[in-house]
């Protein structure tokens, strides 16, 4: 079975993203290690996507039913959009903190071989299945960063006023792209949901959540475009609006509204 | 409840009162007379009567709104009221008077309640309640004001703002009032059985011009585990132009067509040692306005992804 080879990947997966790290830290007159510092952390991942890739392969469908291969492709994503944010930030705390994040996604797969089983759902067996939940992932990888640097911003804004504009622009460059992709994830889980469950829009739990999440960050949005002064205000309210995306995501089944969610599964 | 009902509005009326005429204390007040409003007219009139506005009244109260809005924009440009509705503070007081009703939505099971005042608020049933509607004219009234606005000037910024909007906006507007044209029916056919009538939420019957027979019902299970992982009603379909039928399969994430209907496969069950297949049939001729401003939301969002200018602040 190939998820006995997730311990290998996971090897050299974490070997390629550590040196990558250590790298970082030398001094950046050797143009190797410069670029090093984005070889080594793009071969880790593309060995994760090669992992998937023969993942879906062998089990002959797309590999997004279980919690198992949704980290897989979180920790893919993850990584990914660390490395396209570090390209344009060269922001040291995100290439570390992405990494972690990566690496704990993969570190539970196997920890709890548990999680994997195979077989899809009837109204799981979709086109709609994979760019709705890739598109997701990406948007929540994405405010996940803008959310890390939100709390850098938070934690400066105490110390002195004046770095905290410089903050708001990254976590808004951050914060505008994923956004949209909330946006996208939401619209394509409408027309999924239209053919499966005859209605694009039901209010199940996780849907309403999914549109709370959406308002929160719309919200966020409108603050900075109409009131740009008002900095530390933005900052408190994304930093909440990330913590209502992660009850989206995995807090729903403990609301009562959420007890009969259709988004539930097994 | 009442009791907190009428010292909330006392309190609010206080408020109203040293109201100095700035776009900022509207921006509190407006949503705060709004849901008080909606509150009021719950527990005098109970449900919102959505079915009110069935074709083509919800066609002429769009038409309406929008009229009015315009007539509004252009006649009374400098009334403050006029002034706050076209500001920062309107979109994001009508966006947080929403989410306030989003968030008891995804708070409150929206089912059955043992609870006297969450059927008396019908907290159970927001959507069907008159805050709902209110919380929902309100954007549309909000965002109906600022799309005019940014009509001029004609450039990339402002095209891109109109796709959003205007798409929110249609989808608004389609999804509540033309929620009121939606027809949709279950439909029971035990296995080998003829059936052309079928039932809304409430009971009632509905004889259509069309009968479907299940000839069969095909269950696919997992060899791992017999988990059902698959299946499919072969049915027949009998309609006035075609009276000697027609053969379909109809699954779950592929309903087939008849007529202005839609066909679901919704689930099944055994009785009697009989299966029995259940089907959603939909009609919603809203859904392809609907569908339009989800495209053009969507197309909004894939260009707000690649916009270099979202950094660059509008104005102050």
């Amino acid at each position: 079975m190939i998820w006995e080879y997730l311990n290998i990947v996971f090897i050299f997966f974490t070997i390629f993203w550590l040196s990558g790290t250590i790298l970082l830290f030398l001094k950046k007159d050797n143009k190797l290690i410069t670029k090093l510092v984005y070889i080594l952390p793009a071969l880790a991942s593309s060995i994760l996507l090669l992992y998937i890739a023969i993942l879906w392969i062998q089990i002959d469908r797309p590999p997004l039913k279980t919690m198992a291969e949704t980290r897989l492709w979180y920790s893919f994503f993850v990584s990914l959009v660390t490395l396209l944010i570090y390209l344009k930030t060269k922001s040291k705390p995100l290439y570390i903190l992405g990494f972690v994040m990566s690496f704990v996604f993969l570190l539970v797969d196997i920890i709890h071989p548990e999680y994997i089983s195979t077989e899809l759902m009837p109204a799981l067996q979709s086109p709609w299945f994979i760019p709705h939940v890739i598109i997701y992932m990406i948007a929540y990888a994405i405010l996940a960063s803008a959310c890390i640097t939100t709390i850098i911003g938070l934690i400066d804004s105490s110390k002195n006023k004046s770095g905290i504009s410089k903050n708001i622009t990254l976590t808004m460059s951050l914060v505008y792209p994923g956004f949209a992709l909330l946006s996208l994830g939401l619209i394509m889980g409408a027309f999924w949901a239209k053919t499966a469950w005859s209605d694009y829009w039901t209010w199940d739990a996780k849907e309403s959540w999914a549109l709370l999440t959406w308002l929160f960050y719309l919200f966020c949005i409108h603050l900075h475009k109409s009131f740009p002064q008002k900095k530390k205000s933005l900052l408190f309210l994304l930093a909440f609006s990330f913590i209502v995306l992660i009850i989206t995501w995995l807090g729903i089944r403990y609301f009562p509204s959420g007890a009969n969610s259709i988004h539930v599964y097994g | 409840m009442d009791a907190l009902f009428l010292f909330s509005t006392f309190i609010l009326i206080l408020y109203i009162c040293r109201m100095n005429k700035n776009s900022k204390r509207a921006a509190f007040i407006i949503p705060g007379i709004l849901l008080h409003i909606g509150i009021l007219f719950q527990i005098i009139f109970d449900k919102f009567p959505l079915h009110f506005f069935e074709y083509p009244l919800n066609i002429i109260t769009g038409a309406e709104l929008l009229a009015l809005i315009v007539l509004l924009y252009i006649f009374f440009k400098q009334n403050k009221i006029i002034v706050f509705f076209k500001s920062g503070y309107a979109a994001l007081s009508s966006i947080a008077l929403f989410t306030v009703i989003t968030t008891l939505i995804a708070i409150i099971p929206q089912e059955e309640s043992k609870i006297s005042f969450v059927n008396e608020l019908s907290l159970n049933e927001i959507t069907y309640s008159w805050y709902y509607a209110i919380s929902v004219l309100y954007l549309l009234v909000c965002l109906g004001f600022i799309i005019i606005k940014r009509l001029i000037p004609f450039n990339y910024k402002n095209i891109l703002f109109f796709i959003n909007h205007f798409g929110l906006w249609l989808v608004l507007f389609s999804a509540n009032l033309g929620h009121a044209d939606k027809i949709s029916l279950n439909m029971m056919i035990p296995e080998g059985e003829k059936v052309w009538y079928a039932f809304n939420s409430n009971g009632k019957r509905y004889d259509l011009n069309y009968a479907i027979e299940l000839i069969e019902l095909k269950l696919e299970s997992s060899t791992k585990d017999s988990s059902i992982t698959k299946y499919e009603a072969n049915v027949k379909i009998l309609t006035n132009q075609n009276q000697n039928g027609y053969n379909a399969d109809i699954l779950v994430n592929k309903p087939i067509n008849i007529n202005d209907w839609k066909i679901y496969l919704n689930g099944y069950f055994k009785k009697n040692n009989k299966n029995i297949v259940i089907l959603t049939l939909v009609k919603d001729k809203w859904l392809y306005v609907t569908y339009f401003g989800f495209i053009l939301v969507f197309i909004g969002s894939i260009l707000l992804i690649f916009n270099k200018n979202h950094l660059i602040r509008t104005k102050q």
